[in-house]
């Protein structure tokens, strides 16, 4: 089966971040991530499914590892206010309790 | 006048410390070259080029920059200039979800699997004589109708299915008349509403007067034109057209114009035939279509017709039937495709449109349930397809079970957690997730799990191409925007 | 344009505070009621023969005064000569008069829809177009006036709006006044302008409505979705969050309320997003207003930074009425001409300007759409109008 390498600077980029990117394309390969250190750098071995698709295949992880990461910046920020517009949305509608507990079911 | 400040004066920050801002919860997912579609909590979205995305999470975005201020406006971020973003996203996270609460508003009575039509395609394993082992029994349509009433949505739509559910008129006759009295005796009477989907083949003067006393709507199938309708759903006689047609003209001088409503199914036949599809609707006199493809189910999966062609094909299909239509309204004929409506409803409003199948948490069961002729009671359509297939994972419970039995089935609740797509593993990334749903049937009818991977389900491969299609016409071109913004308001 | 208020000639000779008195033109009156009223006198001049006594005051036209009276009648009665401009009071209505500094408003007309309270000039807005420019000094005493006027109007009166300046500064003062509107004139709509900014306090926000005005609508601008342009129009940081949470509060309470933009240069390049903005937040506000300039106050010292050609403007106007109308909200244009809007907004506009400053070009007099039409702003007949103002001929206009 092809298979090709691809590596990423721990500094620049988390494992959860090069994981996530990967299981994206789960339907085109199959990975082993490994990272010897916590600083060392971050190595996939991406075995295709399809032979030739190498090219598009290694651009398309670069790009969604990189968006991965953007994305658990995002998430990291934006937890606390998430969790407050999301409790502020549902309270007093019936679905959830004042106190965030789910709503007691009267049978 | 020397007493008014400059704009400067307010977009500065007190010391003209350089602007800082802090996110909000927002989503991106790549669009086309190297752009995004970004949407906020409550899935508004905007188009980011990707170094502005990137400036944009690195808070090097300035404050000048004519994306900040449209990320500000439609809250992407807050800064000091306005701290209100949490407050009206909440609102507008708040409005969108309301429905909820309201619970299942349509309940679907399977009366009859008997039918004189032999469509290949078929989601129903039809039956042809025995009256007695599959209609639904008297008994049966009380406990349906009283579970029916028992829910809290203050607006009831009882949708008679079959096989063809005129052929089970009486039945259809007791339901209608015993729900409206049943109905009238509640404390807080519902909105009751009636439809029935029928191929028209069997339908007579006496029926359509019923239908007019109660105001039942009519919902029949008309796949396009003489040959391809024919094609697709054989009858004795081969005229089934005919029939759909005259049925169709019936109905609308008995009861009215808008009184009917058509559906079609798409089969390897239909691919190249979409404009004159969408032209057959015209002549008949349709405001709209609905452009749905073919579900895994019944004898579908028997005949093979359900692999018989795959999502690139559908999709090329409707791409070319929403062009075909879009150029129509360009020419001043106002007709619109139903799915891009739903759809756009969820991106451009809060509304929700209620539609069981882009619902999350799924509309199994939350927005619609199905009392089959046996008196089983199913989460879905779908699931009852399932059932017939041999899986009865989906089944509620039976009639017989109580309203609140039947809705805490734990496989049922379960499936709706697992298949939430708010947490659902790369749905929860997915800019798109506001505006799509879970189908917890379809995915466990193909791969065995409630939630799926979704780079194996064509339902995420379908949904997520036609919304990029959406997202690239409207900012393409603003006829289409203004078109796609009343489809979208229903108006 | 009518006059509204200004100089006039006083002939008595006592030391009195501002009154307001019902006009009459009977002199018949009965004696026990004359103090509350003015007597109108419209006799053409030297034919004033005598004065009836006991009125609070007696108004006669600048022509009509006759030798022959002694100056001991008129100091008795306290006569005022008015110009020519106030020729219009009618039967009904009401003025203030003011001896010390001889000074008479007209705080009602009868014969109009268009009555509205003025409660104070101070604001804390400070808008570039604003048609009112503030004052900063203690005007405590339109309020006390405005409650005894309530009580004056006539029961069958269909309209009273309450203006300022920002009327809400009297807090709970101004509630006070709506509830005594709503038990004076049960029968009468109430509109209120207010930049919505007191409402941010949500407990105000309560207060007013629990009133519960039966027939009641606020009118708080909104000029951009965002927050730098709004607060640079209105002259006031941080207004943008305070004029929002105002507005959410008086919905969450059940408040009529009605956001209006005035377009000129400042909010026309985003008056679209805006109106976006509206139709995605505030879907459930009763009603929106898109409104043309009135060249009256700041507007005029500000006119370069504000003056952009309705004309020039109409298919973002349309753009922008498409965009709330498609998301089903209510929505009205004001003080645009119909020869410079295109045909698709001529349904929304409306005949808004209040009668006194409404007033139509000589060119208009052959439109054949002229009794549909709003016309203009006095102002704008004197001082800026579009360029592009052309008659109907039968239902079309070319614009050459």
């Amino acid at each position: 089966m092809a298979q090709f390498t691809l590596e990423f600077d721990a500094k620049g980029y988390s494992l959860l971040a090069v994981q996530k990117a990967c299981h994206r394309y789960s339907d085109q390969a199959s990975f082993e991530i490994t990272q010897t250190s916590e600083t060392s750098p971050i190595q996939i071995i991406v075995f295709l499914r399809l032979a030739g698709s190498e090219e598009t295949l290694a651009q398309n992880l670069r790009i969604e590892v990189l968006d991965q990461q953007m994305r658990e910046v995002v998430r990291v920020e934006t937890a606390g206010v998430r969790n407050l517009i999301l409790a502020h949305a549902f309270s007093r509608t019936g679905l959830i309790r004042e106190d965030g507990q789910p709503p007691e079911i009267l049978i | 006048m020397s007493k008014f400040q400059p704009i400067t004066f307010y977009s500065k920050e007190p010391g003209n410390v350089s602007e800082q801002y802090q996110l909000l919860p927002f989503r991106f997912t790549r669009f086309e070259d190297s752009s995004y579609v970004a949407t906020n909590i409550a899935g508004e979205y905007t188009i980011l080029d990707h170094s502005t995305l990137q400036a944009f999470v690195n808070h090097k975005l300035t404050a000048t920059d004519p994306a900040y201020i449209t990320l500000r406006a439609k809250h992407f971020l807050s800064d000091s200039h306005s701290q209100m973003g949490p407050d009206l996203l909440a609102i507008k996270v708040r409005t969108r979800h309301e429905r909820l609460a309201h619970w299942t508003g349509l309940h679907i009575f399977v009366l009859t699997l008997r039918c004189e039509h032999s469509c290949p395609y078929c989601q129903v394993s039809r039956q042809s004589e025995d009256k007695d082992a599959f209609d639904m029994s008297l008994q049966h349509a009380e406990r349906g109708i009283a579970l029916a009433l028992e829910s809290p949505n203050l607006n009831i739509k009882i949708e008679f299915q079959g096989g063809e559910s005129f052929l089970s008129f009486d039945m259809m006759k007791f339901i209608v008349e015993t729900a409206t009295v049943l109905n009238a005796k509640l404390p807080q009477p519902k909105n009751l509403s009636f439809v029935a989907a029928t191929n028209l083949a069997v339908i007579t003067e006496e029926m359509l007067d019923f239908c007019a006393a109660y105001n039942i709507d009519i919902s029949t199938s008309l796949d396009g034109p003489r040959d391809l309708h024919n094609k697709n759903r054989p009858r004795p006689g081969k005229d089934s057209y005919e029939r759909t047609i005259a049925g169709i003209d019936l109905v609308r001088k008995r009861l009215g114009r808008d009184k009917v409503n058509a559906l079609m199914t798409t089969t390897l036949a239909s691919l190249p035939l979409v404009r004159e599809i969408v032209d057959e609707y015209l002549t008949q006199g349709f405001k709209g279509i609905f452009f749905r493809p073919l579900s895994p189910y019944g004898f579908a999966i028997k005949t093979k017709f359900f692999r018989a062609y795959n999502a690139e094909q559908w999709l090329k299909f409707y791409d070319d039937g929403l062009d075909y239509i879009i150029e129509l309204n360009r020419y001043g004929v106002d007709f619109r495709e139903y799915y891009a409506a739903t759809i756009l409803t969820k991106m451009l409003t809060s509304q929700d449109p209620g539609y069981v199948d882009l619902m999350s948490p799924a509309g199994i069961g939350l927005g619609a349930v199905i009392y089959n002729y046996d008196g089983a009671v199913y989460a879905s359509d779908e699931a009852r397809m399932l059932a017939e297939m041999g899986d009865m994972t989906f089944k509620l419970g039976t009639v017989e079970d109580s309203f609140e039995t039947l809705f805490t089935n734990d496989v049922f609740l379960m499936a709706l957690e697992e298949s939430f797509a708010y947490s659902s593993p790369q749905c929860n990334d997915c800019a798109f997730e506001p505006w799509c749903g879970a189908d917890p049937v379809f995915h466990w009818g193909q791969q065995q799990d409630f939630s799926g991977k979704k780079w194996e389900s064509e339902f995420c491969h379908r949904n997520m191409h036609i919304f990029k299609g959406l997202v690239s016409r409207m900012e393409t071109d603003p006829f289409v925007k203004n078109l796609f913004m009343r489809w979208a308001n229903g108006c | 344009m009518l006059k509204l208020r200004g100089h006039v000639s006083y002939l008595g000779s006592r030391d009195q505070v501002p009154k307001l008195l019902h006009i009459t033109e009977n002199r018949e009156l009965p004696r026990a009621l004359r103090d509350r009223y003015a007597l109108l006198d419209r006799q053409e001049a030297g034919r004033l023969v005598s004065i009836p006594e006991g009125f609070g005051a007696v108004l006669v036209r600048r022509t009509g005064i006759p030798q022959a009276l002694e100056e001991a009648e008129y100091q008795k009665n306290e006569v005022y000569i008015l110009p020519d401009d106030y020729d219009y009071l009618a039967e009904g209505d009401i003025v203030r008069l003011s001896p010390r500094t001889k000074h008479m408003s007209v705080v009602f007309r009868r014969g109009t829809p268009n009555n509205s309270i003025l409660l104070t000039e101070r604001c804390n807005n400070y808008c570039l177009m604003c048609s009112q420019p503030p004052k900063n000094n203690n005007d405590d005493w339109l309020l006390d006036e405005a409650f005894d006027l309530v009580r004056m109007l006539p029961n069958d009166t269909e309209n009273i709006g309450l203006t300022g300046g920002e009327p809400t500064i009297y807090g709970d003062g101004f509630i006070s006044l709506v509830a005594a509107v709503k038990a004076n004139l049960p029968n009468t709509s109430l509109d209120v302008l207010s930049n919505g900014r007191s409402f941010a306090n949500e407990d105000f926000a309560r207060k007013l409505a629990a009133v519960d005005h039966p027939n009641f609508q606020i009118g708080i601008p909104l000029y951009s979705d965002d927050p730098v342009t709004h607060d640079y129009v209105v002259q006031a940081k941080g207004a943008y969050d305070e004029t929002l949470q105002g507005i959410l509060n008086l919905k969450r309470f059940g408040v009529r309320v009605e956001v209006r933009i005035v377009i000129h240069k400042q909010t026309l390049p985003r008056l679209v997003q805006t109106c976006e903005f509206i139709s995605r937040n505030l879907l459930f506000v009763d009603h929106v207003a898109l409104m043309g300039l009135e060249i009256t106050g700041f507007t005029r010292a500000n006119l370069d930074a504000l003056w952009v050609d309705p004309f020039s403007y109409r298919d973002v106007l349309s753009q922008a009425v498409n965009v709330l109308r498609t998301a089903g909200m209510n929505v009205s244009v004001y003080n645009h001409q119909l020869c410079v809007v295109n045909k698709d907004v001529e349904k929304e506009c409306r005949k808004a300007i209040s009668d006194w400053k409404n007033e139509y070009l000589p060119a208009c007099d052959s439109c054949t759409e002229k009794a549909k039409c709003g016309g203009f702003f006095s102002t704008q007949i004197l001082y800026k109008h579009s360029d592009y103002i052309k008659p109907f001929n039968s239902g079309s206009v070319v614009h050459s």
